[in-house]
This record gives structure tokens, C-alpha cells and sequence, in this order.
């Protein structure tokens, strides 16, 4: 059935200028996600991840752009916008959790002023009252414990997984179409985790907003994707269904990830590593950026980048092997 | 309700760092030593009949009230119980002379404190937080630094006329690059702090994190400099009137007594000692207060 998308982004191309070089950290990456989707990307630390998500909102640091591309929420070009057109738009339209629940809370400002502080930019007839009560219902929605107390109290007297749900009610509570989630859950213990993850999947539900979720936890993955795309070296290798790449995982390198994860059923309980690590941006890698780790790369693969190749209906995988294209 | 919301609003932060600051022994001494002396000021006319200004013909270069115990019988004779701090060469009550001197060392020293932390905290604010700002701002505070401070305000004086409003404003300008330094450095740091990217990824605008966000950040920074800031501007302003460039006699200030004591030296040292005291102690509790609090403010806070 063909699905309202919320995020379609379009050749994204970001670059990061260093000494006065311009260094391409992603190199063309397209992707969507559809209302009521979870979309989870994945990858190793460095392969451009969060730079795609920082693109999206258009919060990248001082010296990274968007070269070139389009990033298209609900149907409106967003690449362009004037910094205050973005503003309306983040928070309003999307929103962002992030890794470090710790830090994302202001230390000096108590949890109430900075919920109503959102909602009240948010909804600009709202007295401080009933920004306040909505504050509250958002918190008891995320399953915080005795929220009105916690509106008075101050980030360090929450616990981490308290923070993030902090975050969550916060960002929920601009209801916005897109949620994104940069590795919400890597800084809580496994409990917390999948209590934030299910919170996630409800939240998806109720507003029938789309999720994109980054993460490197394969297990969080199979847990919550609809969808997966698999980056590297700021490449889109491989997208598909959380069942075809789970199941079928077409690109060496998804396959390299799925046996790096110890099998807790075997014996030997052995940890596979995809050896050697991500190619330096600054002297990047001719052909597949995959090749010099790959154990089945050809001879094609040190010259020519390969394409995206439809191998089944919604699954692509980017290798010179797939789909019977051998040299 | 009211309340409530209220209590959202206001940072609990202050008044902990308060209840720590009294557990301080010596920070406790400093900070009521200054403020009986802000009531004592304050509280001149009820304190003392004399006006700084009214001279007694009759009794000139009296001794305080230890002249009592003095050996030598004239000065003794001329003891007045009126007249605790004694008299100088004009017959001006010395206990008037210092507190309403007072009023104007303590109301210069903070005035000027005040508006060099107004445009030293938004100049500091806006080097931090915008990049292209940074350099010009910040060169320009250095320019400001490169006079040694007391120069500078001489330079500023000489330029506009020698006047309380002017030396205030000479102060306040020569106080400018230390705020606009301490809290650009602060904010440079704040600027990273992922709670700024969280509240910008909710749709916040640059103007309100710095003022909401950012700004609650640097006040412990900001609470430290200044007030070791109003030690420093209390010993500029009485360098100025010491020098005849800050408040124009014959209005007194404790930099102009000194001034006016030093020459009878040899007559009354009192004159010059108990202005000089006064100079001292106050800027030693100062410094002090804003050392403790800086220990107290400065690596806390974060949690």
C-alpha cells in the first residue's frame, strides 16, 4: 500500500570544509520514510550516520554543508530555508532525541520551565498554566512517576533513563510528523532501553509520525526497524526490510555486521570483527569504499563505484556482486 | 498556582550557593562585615548630626576619641565626644566625611561595576556565541586591555573633565574586557554543551538560547567577577580622587580624604589611616567573597 511519505531526501551530498578542503562525508544518499515507518540506519561509528541526521535538521557545525541534494519534509524543500524558516520548522514539524540523555537537559533550568518554555514558543496563546498541564499529561504519557514533582525539580536530580523520557515527552510535545532519533538509547542500561524503545514504537503509532532511528545495536534494529539502510564511508550500501537484511543480507559489509554480533546460542561465543576500519575522509578510497576489507572484492571494485542494484521488490544492495553482475 | 509557577521560574541554584557560602567562616566575616558597612552608610544621617561638609572653626585637627589617652595634654583638651573620628584641617567631622564619603566610593564602585558588566556580559555573549563577531569584539577588548587600567581611566577623564559622572564611566569602560573575556570564554564553551543543540533542534531561536539558556549559564562566572570587579573599581575611584581627577572636592570620598590627610602627615595620621582602613577592609572583603564564591560557584553547578 502506498504510504504518505514524511522525509524523502534526495542525492544528499554534506561536505565538511578542513584546512579550506572541502572533504565529502556523504556522497549522494537518498532514502524516505513513510508515515507510521521506522526507518533505522546503520553503520559504524564514523560512516556518516549522524552527519545525515544533523543535514536533515539542518544543525550541522560551523564548518560542514549540504552540498547538494534535496531534503523534502511533508512535500516542502527544506535545503534553502532561511535559519528562522528552520526554526518553525524544527521542533514544530520535527523533532530530535539524542545519544547523551546526561547533557541534552539544561543544568540550571527545572524540567517545568523547560517543557512549557517549548510548548508556549510552541503554541503562542497558551498561558503558563496550561502549558503547564500539558506539560504534565506529556510527561505521564512517557510514564514518568509523579510528574508534577518532577516539573520542579532540576536535570541532575533525574536518573539518565528519566532525561531521556524527559526528552521524548519534550519533543512529543510539539507533535511533530518526523521524530529523529540519533542513538536514543546507547547511553541507557538494557531495562531502560527497551522501555524507551517501546515508548518510541507508541509514540509512532499515536501521532502516526515517521521515525528515522540511528543506531549501531543490530539488536535495537531488529527490535524497532520497519526498514533499514545500511551506510558506509557516507555511502547508502544496502536498504531494504528488517526481514531481507536480516535474513538476506545482500552487501559484504551488512553481512560483515551481522556476523560481528556474538551469537549468544553458540558455544565458542566468538566475536567476529570486519577487520581494518573506515576509510580517512581526507584520502578516500577509489571505487568501493568497501574493498580494501572486503574478502570477496574483484578486481572491479578498486576502480568503479558500484550501483545500487534492486536484487528483490524494495531491497538494493550496492556491490559488483550482487544480482549476478559478476565481472 | 501562582506560586507554582513561580517556583519553576527561579533557580534553586542562588540561594544553595548562598548556604554554602555561610558554612565559609571567612567568606561569612567578609560578607556582613560589608554589609554593616552598606547600613552604616546608608544610614549616615542618623549615625552622625554633622554633614561632611560643615566645618567648626573651633575645633580643627581634633583627635578621635583615643585622644583621650594621648600624653600630650593638648590634644586631649581637644577631644570631642561629637567628633569620634576627630576633625580636619577645616573643622569637617571625620565620621561624616567617611561615611558619606562612603556612599560615594560604594555607589560609584557599583554603578561602574554595573554598567561595565551590561556591556561587558553582551559584548562577552555575542564574541562567544557568533563567530564572525568574535574577532572584532574581542580585538577591540584587547585594545581596551593593552592601557594599563588606571591609565585608562586618567585618559577618559582628562578627555571629558574631571566629574563624579565621569570617573564613573571611566571605571565602567576599563571594566568592559574583563567581563566581556571571562563570559565569551564561558560561552564558548556553553556554545558546545549539547543541551544548546537539543533546545535548537525544538525550534529555539538564537535569541532565546542566549538569553535563556546561555545566559543562566555564565551567571555564576558573571557573580564571581563582579564582585572581586567591585574591589578593584573601589580602589580606581579612590585613585582618581586621591589623584584630583575622580570626585571633585569638596565633596569627600575616601581616595579625596586621603588625599586631603596626607598633609598633615605628621599632625593627624588619623586622617589618612582611617580612610586608608576603610580603602582596605572593604576591598579585602571584596576579594575574599569573590574568591569563596568563585570555589563555590565555579566548578559545581554542573550537577
Amino acid at each position: 500500500m502506498p504510504q504518505t511519505k514524511v522525509l524523502q531526501v534526495n542525492n544528499l551530498v554534506t561536505a565538511f570544509r578542513i584546512n579550506k578542503q572541502e572533504y565529502p562525508v556523504l556522497n549522494g544518499i537518498s532514502f524516505d520514510v513513510a508515515q507510521n515507518e521506522t526507518l533505522c540506519v546503520v553503520g559504524e561509528s564514523g560512516c556518516g550516520k549522524s552527519v545525515m541526521t544533523l543535514s536533515v535538521m539542518q544543525l550541522l557545525p560551523a564548518n560542514g554543508s549540504v552540498k547538494s541534494g534535496s531534503i523534502k519534509l511533508d512535500g516542502q524543500e527544506l535545503l534553502g530555508l532561511r535559519e528562522n524558516e528552520m526554526g518553525q520548522i524544527r521542533g514544530n514539524k520535527m523533532g530530535m532525541i539524542f545519544q547523551e540523555p546526561m547533557t541534552c537537559l539544561n543544568p540550571l533550568l527545572t524540567i517545568g520551565y523547560q517543557m512549557t518554555e517549548g510548548l508556549r514558543r510552541h503554541d503562542k496563546g497558551l498561558s503558563k498554566k496550561e502549558a503547564e498541564a500539558a506539560a504534565l499529561s506529556y510527561l505521564n504519557q512517557v510514564g514518568v512517576s509523579n510528574p508534577e514533582a518532577r516539573l520542579r525539580q532540576y536535570p541532575f536530580q533525574l536518573s539518565g533513563g528519566l532525561r531521556q523520557r524527559v526528552m521524548i515527552a519534550m519533543m512529543m510535545s510539539m507533535r511533530p510528523r518526523l521524530l529523529i532519533a540519533d542513538e536514543p538509547t546507547t547511553a541507557l542500561d538494557v531495562t531502560i532501553q527497551k522501555q524507551v524503545l517501546l515508548l518510541l514504537a507508541k509514540l509512532k503509532r499515536t501521532m502516526n509520525a515517521g521515525i528515522l532511528f540511528i543506531t549501531h545495536d543490530l539488536g535495537v534494529v531488529a527490535e524497532i526497524a520497519d526498514r533499514v539502510i545500511v551506510l558506509y564511508a557516507g555511502r547508502k550500501v544496502e536498504e531494504g526490510t528488517v526481514r531481507q537484511i536480516f535474513e538476506n543480507p545482500q552487501h559484504p559489509y551488512t553481512r560483515g555486521l551481522m556476523a560481528a554480533v556474538p551469537n549468544i546460542a553458540e558455544d565458542t561465543f566468538e566475536i567476529r570483527p570486519i577487520p581494518g576500519s573506515l576509510p580517512n575522509i581526507m584520502e578516500p578510497v577509489g571505487g568501493c569504499s568497501f574493498h580494501p576489507r572486503c574478502k570477496e572484492a574483484i578486481a572491479r571494485c578498486k576502480s568503479v563505484i558500484p550501483p545500487l542494484i534492486e536484487t528483490s521488490p524494495g531491497h538494493m544492495a550496492a556491490c559488483h556482486l550482487v544480482g549476478g553482475q559478476t565481472a | 498556582m501562582t506560586s507554582q509557577a513561580t517556583s519553576i521560574k527561579h533557580p534553586g541554584a542562588v540561594s544553595a550557593a548562598f548556604q554554602k557560602l555561610l558554612k565559609n567562616k571567612l567568606a561569612t566575616v567578609c560578607f556582613f562585615v560589608l554589609i554593616v558597612l552598606i547600613i552604616l552608610v546608608a544610614a549616615a544621617p542618623l549615625v552622625t548630626p554633622y554633614l561632611p561638609e560643615d566645618t567648626d572653626v573651633t575645633s580643627r585637627l581634633a583627635p578621635g576619641f583615643w585622644g583621650k589617652w594621648s600624653k600630650n595634654p593638648a590634644d586631649v583638651m581637644k577631644v570631642k565626644a561629637d567628633h569620634p573620628l576627630g576633625t580636619d584641617h577645616l573643622g569637617r567631622d571625620m565620621l561624616s566625611r567617611l561615611l558619606y564619603g562612603g556612599r560615594t566610593s560604594l555607589l560609584v564602585g557599583l554603578v561602574s561595576t554595573g554598567m561595565g558588566l551590561f556591556w561587558g556580559v553582551i559584548f562577552g555573549m555575542l564574541a562567544g556565541f557568533y563567530k564572525r563577531l568574535d574577532n572584532i569584539i574581542m580585538r577591540f577588548m584587547d585594545l581596551l586591555f593593552t592601557f594599563p587600567g588606571i591609565l585608562l581611566a586618567m585618559l577618559i577623564v582628562a578627555m571629558l573633565g574631571a566629574s563624579t559622572f565621569n570617573s564613573t564611566l571611566a571605571i565602567s569602560i576599563w571594566s568592559i574586557p574583563s567581563f566581556a573575556r571571562m563570559v565569551r570564554s564561558r560561552v564558548l564553551q556553553i556554545r558546545e554543551e549539547d543541551y544548546v543543540m537539543a533546545v535548537r533542534s525544538l525550534g529555539a531561536s538564537d535569541w532565546r538560547i542566549l538569553f535563556h539558556h546561555v545566559f543562566h549559564n555564565t551567571l555564576p562566572i558573571i557573580i564571581v567577577v563582579a564582585t572581586m570587579r567591585m574591589g578593584s573599581s573601589l580602589i580606581s575611584i579612590s585613585t582618581l580622587s586621591y589623584l584630583g581627577m575622580g570626585v571633585p572636592a569638596p565633596a569627600p570620598e575616601w581616595g579625596g580624604l586621603i588625599a586631603t590627610g596626607k598633609n598633615y602627615l605628621w599632625q593627624r595620621p588619623s586622617l589618612i589611616v582611617i580612610p586608608g582602613l576603610a580603602v582596605v577592609i572593604t576591598v579585602i572583603c571584596f576579594n575574599i567573597l569573590g574568591d569563596k564564591l568563585r570555589d563555590i560557584l565555579d566548578p559545581s553547578l554542573k550537577d
